[in-house]
């Protein structure tokens, strides 16, 4: 088998997947709960406290506005993902194109 | 009609019958959670993931990686030969995931077709056509790394949702996540989708360039491939692997509306994150490792850790049993000659028979939609369960 000649793990990458997959996991999860939160007290303090509602409805539109981002962050990254190489590449594409020849 | 081009149709037909598979063998990745915990229905589940399955492998137009990137060197999928080695790992990787779907193990499809890909070209070529860099990097590195990561995001985010529940009260809370599941559910499909759909696709063009009908100086996949990728892995879905469901959703852990929301929410951050920088991963794996963290987040012992033990042995298995598979599936075709369409034909029927069998076989113990349906749990039902099991309300039953 091939030898290993290249770092098999990229750790720069991996400690960016690591704090992304922490701040959308964790993040979202905190941010929903807290939206349901502000929600549900918006809710108890509608006829007695009408300025505390107001914060409460700020604030859960900020939490839901934060959880919206990053599903659309998310999306973004599906859509972008790098591509990966083709096998376009000059090298490969002589090798499996040249069988074709034989075919006609 | 030539030799190369019966084995191009036979190429073709597997592996849209291998995204099929993928489809139903996979479902769980998605919905499992959201089954288990009532939040949605069992078939709206599976419809829903069905769709956003299908989009998905329409969102990304750039060509996912080729089952010989960074495994194989490419020279060993040349020609008609090539062809052939294609198809009998696309025929190692089916029977793989039909022998695990009827044991409801959840492994990687995605695996399961680079053994096929590596037993084949062991057996036809050497073990020196194999990139051991390109191996370790793009599948086992990612498969340890991410469900320990995924593991701990849903465990810290289980943990967090619990605390948050005491301040917002049972019933609103669990109502709440129950709404989240289902948008969570809805990302990871939308991802297993385009993640999962484009691997297949790869595999089609690859054996076009291979057949000479797409040029590799000007690569792309036509829009048959992609509709018909797309169309079998939302079939595969809609089907529903309910055997795999069952126990990704409900032998795991027993898990509620905030652990599913949790463990979907870290899954869908592992898996984007992850394809975004470049490392390819396993959608089940990944979705595995959140469900177990999401138990593990609200009570250490609720694991079974049993079920864990037997689905660890399966991921372990996946690449060397697929290449077994594969490298037999190729040693049977190559008795017929190398490049003969007889031999292609003949493991195609041979895999046909066994598929046919191992659907015999799960009709004995036949797991469908109404055995898993909990919809009837509401969220005040979710609590009393919760209270009963524990004999403390759910909140403080959080570490």
């Amino acid at each position: 088998m091939a030898t290993l000649a290249t770092p098999i793990i990229n750790g720069g990458a991996l400690w960016k997947i690591v704090l992304a997959s922490a701040l959308g996991g964790i993040g979202v999860v905190i941010a929903f709960g807290l939206l349901v939160l502000c929600v549900t007290r918006a809710e108890q303090v509608r006829a007695s406290h009408g300025g505390e509602r107001v914060l409460y409805l700020v604030g859960g539109v900020l939490c839901g506005a934060f959880c919206l981002a990053v599903i659309a962050i998310g999306i973004y990254a599906m859509a972008k993902k790098p591509a990966s190489p083709k096998p376009a590449s000059a090298k490969a594409a002589v090798t499996i194109v040249a069988p074709a020849a034989r075919r006609g | 009609m030539s030799a190369s081009d019966i084995i191009l149709a036979l190429v073709v037909v597997t592996a849209v019958c291998f995204d099929f598979t993928n489809g139903f063998h996979d479902t769980a990745n998605a919905v499992a959670t959201a089954i288990a915990t009532g939040a949605l229905k069992p078939r709206v589940a599976v419809a829903m993931s069905a769709v956003l399955n299908l989009v998905g492998a329409f969102i990304s137009i750039k060509v996912a990686a080729t089952i010989a990137k960074g495994i194989v060197n490419a020279h060993v999928l040349a020609g008609t030969a090539g062809l052939s080695l294609v198809f009998a790992a696309l025929i190692g990787a089916i029977i793989w995931n039909l022998i695990t779907w009827y044991l409801t193990m959840p492994s990687s499809s995605s695996h399961a077709l680079i053994g096929g890909v590596i037993g084949a070209t062991v057996v036809a070529s050497s073990v020196h056509e194999v990139k051991v860099n390109g191996l370790l990097s793009t599948v086992i590195f990612p498969a340890l790394f991410s469900p320990i990561i995924c593991g701990l995001v849903a465990m810290v985010g289980t943990f967090s949702a619990y605390r948050l529940i005491k301040r917002i009260g049972e019933k609103q809370a669990r109502k709440g996540y129950r709404y989240g599941q289902i948008g969570s559910a809805a990302l990871v499909s939308l991802a297993h989708g385009t993640n999962d759909a484009q691997k297949t696709m790869g595999v089609i063009a690859l054996a076009l360039i291979a057949h000479g009908d797409i040029s590799a100086n000007h690569f792309y996949v036509p829009f048959w491939v992609k509709l018909s990728c797309a169309t079998a892995i939302a079939l595969g879905t809609a089907i529903g692997g309910w055997r795999i469901i069952n126990t990704m959703g409900n032998r795991l852990t027993d898990i509620e509306s905030p652990q599913g929301f949790s463990a979907e929410s870290a899954s869908a951050s592992v898996i984007l994150a992850s394809s975004y920088y470049g490392y390819p991963l396993s959608t089940t794996q990944v979705v595995s490792g959140g469900v177990m963290g999401a138990g593990l987040g609200k009570q250490l012992a609720s694991v079974h850790w049993n079920v864990v033990g037997q689905m660890a042995t399966a991921w372990v298995f996946t690449i060397p049993a697929a290449a077994i598979m594969g490298g037999v599936a190729w040693e049977v075709s190559r008795i017929f000659g190398k490049s003969s369409a007889a031999g292609s034909v003949v493991i195609g029927f041979l895999a046909a028979v066994i598929a046919s069998m191992i659907f015999q076989l799960a009709q004995r113990n036949k797991i469908g939609a109404q055995d898993l349906d909990r919809s009837h749990v509401t969220p005040d039902t979710e609590a009393e369960l919760a209270l009963r099991k524990t004999g403390t309300p759910p909140a403080a039953a959080a570490v």
